[in-house]
């Protein structure tokens, strides 16, 4: 057995414990500082993602409490409106783009491979540079708070504020380059997910076996690679105006400040579905497990959870509603955002008609799904009301749109999010979560979150400005407001309830087991946590729920999970063809590599100078990155990269 | 043992191929997928460029008239021929002819930089700069925001021929000479929507 080999007919033997510690040796990560630094394990990664999320949804979080005292009663001057204005910009840049798609990768990233029968992700160096990149962008964004200078316009950073010339510090700078740091993550990320998706899957794992999960991580993240380079070459054209005295958004000499409005909204929209569907998917998934059935209506919810991304792309002006464009425009941009409750009205049905038909176990994941549905509900209508043209103009910046984007975003996002920890922590860390403080983390979350935003919407319908620093008493905002803030620091404490179980139970919850919830799919075949090479063969299966093929009867055939190709000769998986599923090709896997952390460093370095303006620095970053990427990319032979000769 | 199972693994009897190999190789996937988020780059530049030449603006678009084509002429014939001699050399990779691929991408790697200095050239020539108006920065954006590609197009190529000279291509294995092909192909055709927006729709009214 030489390197040289290009082709192998692969073993197919039965599960040893030989063969596990083989696998073991060869695929465990070296430990400590080094292992971390080097890791290349999607389900190390994984974790990271989630740990480094939620520390910036605390972040956030700590930014909107602070942002509720402020409201809390009329005149008040807790902080400056400068400072508010910081408050808030970060709050909603923290939240909506270093949280809450960062959380779904997370999940995606520990769960992909194990829901697809796969050994690892397609592109494992790529996997850590772009949690290295989310990592060092999200700091980069909060050194603006150490030097003084957060970004101050909103997370839509509407220019002629955002311009140099009403905006002279550099918080504005953070802002531009931040974003486009991330989006090398998202990016690097987004290509990661789909062409795992497409070929690094099990034998069998047909298109119409994926978990639907799947299709809401699969549909984000290929909308991901669509959209985000809209919100990337605006913020440069902005920076450009910024640094340069370019013409793009600026008002006088020509330029066209809403032309700011329309990038940024046809990236933030379909942004906005990327960071709900794969919850959505989560939701999908899991919920029929405590409803000891499949989900219904599988074909019409991944249908549902595609079409809903692609209509996303083409709703982007109903944020734009008041910016006086001609009314044939506005119409049909009502027309397709009243649409888009089709195919959400479609899950919708089929979350409900699955606990209706099914046996629902009330357990605490079960309340964090149905509660989702309530809300999502509820932000639904909220959404599709202001989708009519008349009443946006009439609620445009108020309140209600404040309580609308929280009801999708806690309620779509956070609230699956949770669920989903409490599902799948026993996985991950082999331990199950409290159920009795889990009950209290989900009654103490919803009553908090329905008291914080719901009287949000009256607010708005009296014709509170958002974004205001303070307001008059005589305005009779005054009680509504002082609600709102007792809701969102009992939402807090119900959050805090999350992190005290998540903290307790790592070492002291009960025992799970591999399948403690008896669910169908790949994942909890696998012991708990998984090993470091997730399958010891490679798994095939023959139907949609290879756990639960007994007792369904459905597919072809019987799934094989303890029997396949053992591909132990280097780290090993395989690709299969994009559609079928069917087998093509051994991959062979690289290696824990400092690789991606240092071309992390490299990138920082190149975005340090350009967001202090100093030039040299900023290229030796950029040739820094560009070395570093030629070394990463060297052809190497024991990666069947580069030929070697025969005698070798 | 039932239909599918039989079908998909057991036995598994045909040789399954090994390694980076062509285009089945998680490579070209990976860079298939990042040249379709970048193709998305252009396309939103050249809604901005229309967006501005359709909103009302006072005199006429581009201000300066239309612009002269030489250097984008010379352009487009570099970016052509590269695709051409690209594709040679990784055919000749394919096919096992190593003074082939060496000359191929030696010739691509000078039309790289040939394209890169036109470029600069058709720059230098220009009465305005990138902040005279919103035309001039968009003319410099985009051309500069392409340049950028071309960039990163000529040193992947350098980078593959210098792996093409130390020999590490043969036919099985030489996935980074076709994605450094394919990525120039990308930089062609992007080119070519470089052309007709910048160069070309001008001269259309």
């Amino acid at each position: 057995m030489t390197i040289a080999e290009h082709e192998r007919v692969p073993e197919i033997r039965v599960v040893t414990p030989a063969l596990e510690e083989k696998l073991e040796r060869m695929w465990e990560s070296p430990p400590g500082l080094r292992g971390w630094l080097s890791t290349v394990d999607h389900k190390e990664i994984g974790i990271m993602y989630l740990v480094t999320a939620f520390a910036f949804l605390v972040a956030g979080g700590l930014e909107a409490l602070v942002i509720r005292l402020q409201l809390a009663g009329p005149n008040q001057h807790l902080v400056t409106p400068e400072q508010y204005n910081e408050l808030f910009s970060m709050h909603g840049t923290t939240m909506i783009f270093w949280y809450s798609f960062p959380i779904l990768s997370g999940f995606s990233n520990y769960f992909w491979p194990l829901l697809l029968g796969s050994r690892d992700m397609a592109f494992p160096r790529v996997n850590a540079f772009s949690y290295w990149v989310f990592l060092a962008s999200g700091l980069f964004l909060y050194c603006s708070f150490l030097v003084g200078a957060a970004p101050n316009d909103g997370w839509f950073n509407y220019p002629p504020y955002a311009s140099r010339e009403y905006n002279p510090g550099p918080n504005i700078d953070f802002y531009l380059l931040g974003l486009i740091f991330f989006g090398i993550s998202l990016t690097a990320g987004g290509i990661n997910f789909v062409v795992t998706t497409l070929r690094t899957r099990c034998p069998g794992m047909s298109v119409n076996r994926f978990p639907i999960v799947v299709w809401g991580t699969l549909s984000a993240n290929a909308a991901g690679l669509l959209a985000v380079p809209t919100v990337s070459i605006a913020c440069l054209m902005l920076w450009m105006d910024r640094q340069f005295g370019t013409h793009f958004f600026s008002a006088d000499n020509g330029g066209q400040p809403l032309l700011w409005q329309h990038l940024f909204w046809m990236f933030a929209h379909p942004w906005v579905y990327m960071i709900v569907l794969p919850a959505m998917g989560i939701v999908s998934d899991a919920l029929p497990v405590f409803c000891r059935r499949p989900l219904v209506g599988y074909t019409a919810v991944a249908l549902s959870t595609v079409v809903t991304m692609m209509i996303g792309f083409g709703v982007w002006v109903h944020h734009m509603f008041a910016t006086g464009l001609p009314s044939l425009g506005m119409s049909f941009f009502a027309a397709t955002s009243i649409l888009i409750s089709l195919p959400s009205g479609v899950q919708v049905f089929a979350w409900l008609a699955t606990i209706w038909t099914g046996r629902p176990i009330f357990t605490a994941a079960f309340y964090f799904f149905a509660g989702f549905v309530v809300l999502f509900v509820i932000g639904g209508v909220s959404g599709f009301v202001t989708g009519s043209v008349p009443v946006d103009w009439q609620l445009t910046d108020t309140y209600w749109v404040v309580a609308h984007i929280h009801y999708v975003l806690i309620g779509i996002n956070l609230f699956p999010v949770i669920g989903g920890v409490y599902f799948w922590f026993p996985k991950i860390t082999g331990r199950l979560l409290n159920e009795r403080l889990g009950k209290w983390n989900f009654w103490v979350m919803f009553v908090g979150f329905n008291l914080a935003f719901f009287p949000m919407h009256i607010t708005g319908l009296m014709g509170m400005p958002r974004r205001v620093y303070t307001y008059p008493a005589e305005m009779g905002w005054s009680t509504l407001n002082m609600i709102t803030t007792v809701g969102a620091f009992i939402l807090a404490v119900g959050i805090l309830l999350f992190f005290i179980n998540v903290f307790v139970s790592r070492r002291r919850g009960a025992i799970a087991g591999p399948n403690p919830w008896d669910a169908p799919s790949l994942e909890w075949s696998v012991p708990s946590p998984p090993p470091p090479y997730n399958f010891a063969v490679i798994p095939s299966i023959a139907s949609r729920h290879p756990l639960w093929e007994e007792r369904l009867q459905e597919g072809d055939g019987q799934s094989m999970l303890d029997r396949g190709m053992v591909l132990d000769h280097h780290h090993e998986t395989l690709a299969v063809g994009a559609i079928d599923g069917e087998p093509d090709l051994i991959l062979k896997m690289p290696s824990e590599s400092y690789m991606p952390v240092l071309t992390t460093i490299c990138i920082s370095v190149l975005f340090a100078g350009l967001v202090a303006a100093i030039w040299w620095l900023a290229i030796v970053g950029a040739v820094a990155t560009a070395l570093a990427v030629i070394i990463w990319l060297w052809p190497l032979p024991e990666a069947g990269q580069r030929e070697v000769p025969a005698d070798e | 043992m039932n239909r599918s199972v039989a079908r998909t693994a057991f036995p598994y009897q045909p040789a399954l191929p090994l390694g980076s190999i062509g285009r089945r190789s998680s490579g070209f996937w990976g860079v298939v997928f990042l040249i379709l988020s970048e193709a998305s780059i252009f396309a939103y530049l050249f809604f901005s460029y229309f967006y501005f030449s359709v909103q009302p603006h006072p005199g006429p678009w581009p201000p300066s008239g239309p612009p002269d084509v030489t250097w984008a002429v010379l352009q487009t014939a570099a970016a052509l021929i590269g695709c051409v001699t690209m594709w040679w050399a990784d055919r000749a990779a394919a096919r096992h002819a190593r003074a082939g691929l060496v000359v191929g991408l030696a010739i691509s790697f000078g039309l790289s930089l040939a394209f890169i200095a036109f470029q600069i050239l058709d720059w230098h020539g220009k009465p305005f700069g990138l902040a005279t108006n919103p035309y001039s920065s968009l003319y410099f954006t985009i051309g500069g925001v392409h340049l950028g590609h071309a960039i990163v197009g000529a040193v992947m190529i350098g980078a593959v021929l210098l792996w093409s000279c130390l020999g590490y291509f043969g036919p099985a294995r030489h996935v980074p000479v076709t994605v450094a092909a394919v990525y120039w192909y990308f930089v062609a055709v992007v080119w070519l929507g470089v052309l007709f927006t910048l160069y070309v729709s001008p001269y259309l009214g």
